[in-house]
């Protein structure tokens, strides 16, 4: 199976730019997602790989073979690309058959009509759908009519897998089993996966590597582990996160290390981080993930602060909280047994385990680090 | 059983009563919607059962032909006389063939060429989009006939009436009568004015098509014509089938053009000769040929239904179709451009010069600049042209026609607006009853029934008193109702659609504050469905307005139309202002879809 090189492409709509100068390196037998939201490039960059659109500048490469170069003048069109596509609407010819349809890529390639046959019950046995073969896609339910899109894509034997948000359609149950299905299958075929998610939580369960963009841009290339936990900028961490991550303007009020930030919203509130030294000048962003953050009902070390609501969803909980200083809202997620007792407007402390600093201006990361102690005025 | 235990069973119904009589209040929609089924029945249902009843008993005219018939008395006379009798090849046989022909001449034309415009405007690199998505279909915007009337201008033969064409002058030879009058001007000219009605369905068949399915067959190798033939064609095979059974029915019932074209050369068709025999008072004769007509048309219709359950087995989820990379014309752009700007050309822009021309010639052929004039517009009676007619703008009769058409238009608009969004309401919020279900078929039923077959059943219908109902022929009302009942599909579609859009909640969010079904349908349901019920307006407006073939066997001198004034200067040969008066419908019909298409409407009529 081939690796995937892409460099400096760039894709314009008239006058917007879909996609620009995108470098990416995939390597062989990878599954690499495209995580953004909406309008970020991602199916652009997808359709660039399938060969439906013709990208203005870059180059292509499926292993060493040249799909596409600006310069060379080389476009192959998807036909010859031994790509396979799921599209988010599955794209199932309405009028014809399951067999029909799977067959489709099949007798393009001018097989004997028993080998055909062969094959496609093969692959439909593979995913669940034999004995479907004379069924309509319109009398498939949404989870079948998608392993037929699976089988039509696979059963060609394509080299690269490309699939454009294929489990958004179905419902939230459906989509974890497809999700394992997925896991499964790329291992079993081991063929190079791109796939395109603006759901993060697939984009972690699924890749070995999330490339996350905006603007046409890749923000951020990494395992989901480094993605996840060393964002490099403020998009990467926003997006990343759910429920929405804590973002804390702070000033640096010792360059350290150890390093102490003062929240701007009320100087008296300050964090001793494990970090340093700390440009001072500049206004800095403190993020604190939902999960990284300890609650105390009892008075103890950590930040004062009130509940404002609980939200249990059975094993977890998400509380909001706003901090006496500053007047600051938090949100905590942890175990539902350490948030159970905390009822509306009952004071409790927040003690922060770690986080990641940012420039405020740039949104790049400066640190990633752990607290030391957050403390505030006392109030009593 | 004991007699203390009827009174709780009087009270359980008395109470039962009283909270329906209370829910009717609350919800008026049932009631509301069994008085505009009864309407229906009146104005729909009866009148087709009462000419299938008189099409079996003799009319007046019956003693002629029956020794000892009295009028009134029950026979299969006239179904005789029409389908087996002597004169049958005459009266049915023939005109059934030429209406047949013209239908099947005119589909086959107007359907490869039609769909031909769709696919390039919608699906290639086509440069001036915009301006095709316009231009293409004012063919389908102005009166059917107009292409007809320009024709007669350039091949009109003196030998039939009037005065030479462009083509004797031009060549001091009268043209050939084929190539002037009959089948092949009126299948030409049906066809110019069909050719935007099978654009439209088709382009909207093709936009429906997701883009997606296409490419995966792409992805799978396949190559642009396998793609075209494989996975594009048999998605919207049916939706072609469909525009063919709809414009072979409406070619069937058209009859304007079959009047201009056919009747100078006596090639009738079945919808002049119902024509022929309601003027001619064979009333009975006329309703038998009504009725074959109204079955062979129904049968489209129903031919159609089944081809459009066909295309619903064929939608899926469908995606994101944003995307879709229009097809590379290539070298073959150019040629492209030129055959959309020759249809533009030739069925747009030359017909309506020609017609605006013929008004200013004081003697009809002779094209030279010394025969301008602006007498048929502004000019006084003279004696020596056209009979002294005054000019359009000064003369009484064309201005009485002018109120009569505006007053009729505005009129049916209102009406149809009205009785539409009525409609719409009550089948939309008794949707799944039997009520929703009839309601929505006895609208839809008038569009079953050609324009001239419609005129000839209120004919005979209002021509005589009805209990309370007084005689309605050679009023202006009988004109509306007419129009009102037979645009009923249009408004009622439209009705639903707009109903269809504003969701119950938003009318019981307002019941929960207390706002009664009046207030709450003035406040709510109105405003909402108000950009709706404009261009359902607007459009039956227009529609009224360039209306013959529905109107014709109806006008009296009191109650003239433009369009019926037209028909009859021009058989009487004052063309100018037959010719003057088409261009002034031309201009409303033409103003009239540019305020739809700024009110954000539909035109699929």
């Amino acid at each position: 199976m081939p690796s995937i090189t892409i460099s400096g492409l760039t894709k314009r709509f008239g006058s917007t730019l879909a996609v620009r100068k995108l470098d990416m390196e995939i390597e062989d037998g990878e599954f690499v997602t495209l995580l953004g939201p909406s309008g970020c490039g991602k199916t652009t960059t997808l359709r660039c790989l399938a060969g439906l659109e013709e990208p203005d500048e870059g180059e292509i490469l499926f292993g060493d073979r040249c799909v596409f170069s600006s310069q060379k003048g080389v476009f192959v069109p998807p036909g010859g690309r031994r790509v396979g596509l799921v599209f988010q609407s599955y794209a199932l010819w309405p009028h014809m058959t399951v067999f029909q349809n799977v067959s489709f890529g099949l007798s393009k390639q001018r097989l004997p009509k028993e080998e055909i046959r062969k094959r496609v019950s093969e692959i439909l046995t593979l995913l669940g759908l034999q004995g479907y073969e004379n069924r309509y896609p319109s009398e498939l339910s949404g989870g079948q009519q998608q392993r037929v899109a699976l089988a039509r894509m696979i059963v060609t034997q394509p080299e690269i897998l490309l699939f454009d948000e294929p489990l958004s359609n179905l419902d939230a149950k459906l989509r974890m089993t497809l999700r394992a299905e997925l896991k499964r299958l790329h291992r079993e075929i081991g063929a190079t996966t791109v796939y395109v998610t603006h759901d993060q939580l697939e984009a972690l369960t699924l890749s070995t590597r999330i490339a996350v963009m905006k603007e046409g841009v890749v923000q951020q290339m990494g395992t989901p582990k480094e993605v996840y936990h060393f964002p490099e900028n403020l998009f990467v961490a926003e997006f990343m996160s759910n429920p929405k991550t804590n973002l804390f303007p702070a000033r640096v009020v010792e360059p350290g290390p150890p390093a102490a930030c003062a929240l701007a919203a009320d100087p008296a509130v300050r964090f001793h981080l494990q970090a340093g030294p700390l440009p001072e000048e500049k206004p800095l962003v403190i993020n604190v993930r939902p999960e990284d953050i300890e609650i105390s009902p009892i008075a103890g070390p950590g930040l004062k602060a009130k509940v404002y609501a609980t939200l249990p969803t059975g094993g977890e909980c998400i509380s909001y909280f706003r901090l006496e200083a500053g007047g600051l809202e938090v949100v905590a997620k942890g175990p539902e047994e350490e948030h159970l007792c905390l009822n509306p407007n009952q004071p409790a402390w927040l003690s922060f385990k770690r986080g990641n600093i940012f420039n405020e201006e740039t949104g790049r990361i400066i640190a990633s680090f752990g607290f030391l102690s957050g403390e505030g005025k006392d109030e009593g | 059983m004991a007699p203390y235990s009827i009174l709780p069973m009087v009270n359980r119904h008395l109470v039962k009563l009283k909270r329906r009589g209370a829910r009717l209040l609350r919800r008026p929609e049932r009631g509301w919607g069994i008085v505009l089924a009864l309407l229906l029945v009146v104005f729909v249902v009866i009148p087709i059962g009462y000419m299938a009843a008189s099409s079996f008993t003799f009319d007046s005219w019956g003693p002629r032909y029956v020794r000892g018939a009295q009028p009134g008395e029950l026979t299969t006379f006239y179904w005789q006389r029409v389908l087996t009798g002597r004169l049958a090849r005459a009266i049915f046989w023939e005109p059934l063939l030429h209406s047949f022909l013209i239908a099947v001449l005119m589909t086959g034309i107007a359907l490869p060429v039609g769909a031909l415009f769709a696919w390039l405007v919608a699906r290639t690199d086509i440069p001036f989009k915009g301006f095709w998505n316009s231009a293409l279909i004012v063919p389908y915007i102005v009166p059917s006939w107009t292409v007809g009337l320009a024709w007669l201008t350039l091949f009109k033969n003196p030998q039939f009436g009037g005065q030479p064409g462009l083509f004797s002058s031009l060549f001091g030879s009268s043209p050939p009568t084929w190539l002037g009058y009959g089948l092949l001007p009126i299948v030409i000219s049906l066809a110019a004015h069909y050719v935007p009605y099978t654009f439209i369905l088709l382009r909207g068949a093709l936009a429906t098509v997701d883009a997606q399915l296409e490419e995966s067959a792409e992805i799978l190798g396949a190559g642009r014509l396998e793609v075209l033939r494989k996975i594009t064609f048999p998605l919207v095979l049916p939706a072609l089938g469909s525009a063919f059974v709809l414009t072979f029915g409406k070619g069937l019932g058209e009859f304007a053009t079959q009047a201009f074209l056919g009747l100078p050369v006596r090639y009738y068709t079945l919808s002049t000769r119902v024509y022929a025999a309601f003027s001619n008072r064979q009333q009975s004769e006329g309703y038998v040929l009504t009725l074959i007509l109204v079955l062979l048309t129904a049968l489209t219709v129903f031919a159609n239904q089944r081809l459009i359950g066909a295309r619903k087995r064929y939608t899926t989820i469908s995606g994101k179709g944003a995307f879709r990379k229009p097809v590379n014309l290539g070298r073959w752009r150019t040629p492209a451009v030129f055959l959309l700007g020759a249809f533009v050309l030739l069925f747009v822009i030359a017909p309506v010069g020609l017609i605006a021309w013929e008004t200013f010639m004081k003697f009809e052929g002779q094209y030279s600049l010394s025969n301008f004039t602006l007498h048929y517009w502004v000019g006084a009676g003279d004696p020596l042209l056209a009979d002294g007619q005054p000019g359009i703008f000064k003369n009484p009769v064309i201005l009485g026609a002018i109120k009569n058409s505006v007053l009729l238009a505005g009129l049916t608009a209102l009406a149809s607006g009205t009785i539409g969004i009525m409609l719409g309401y009550a089948v939309v919020r008794t949707r799944g009853s039997l009520l929703s279900r009839s309601l929505e078929f006895l609208s839809f039923t008038p569009y079953m029934i050609p324009g001239i077959a419609f005129g000839g059943i209120y004919l005979s219908l209002f021509a005589r008193s009805w209990g309370p109902l007084p005689a309605l022929y050679g009023t202006m009302a009988l004109l509306v109702v007419t129009c009102t009942a037979k645009y009923l599909p249009f408004s009622s579609s439209s009705g639903i659609s707009a109903m269809h859009q504003i969701d119950p909640t938003l009318e019981e969010a307002a019941e929960l504050h207390g706002a009664r079904w009046g207030k709450r349908f003035v406040r709510i349901i109105l405003p909402l469905a108000k950009s709706g019920f404009m261009s359902a307006v607007l459009l039956t407006l227009i529609t009224t307005m360039r209306v013959l073939d529905l109107i014709v066997l109806l006008v009296t001198p009191h109650t003239r139309t433009m369009t019926s004034i037209i028909f009859r200067f021009q058989q009487q040969g004052f063309t100018q202002h037959a010719y003057g008066i088409m261009l002034l419908i031309v201009v409303i019909t033409l103003f009239g879809h540019f305020l739809i298409r700024r009110l954000g409407g539909r035109i699929e009529f």
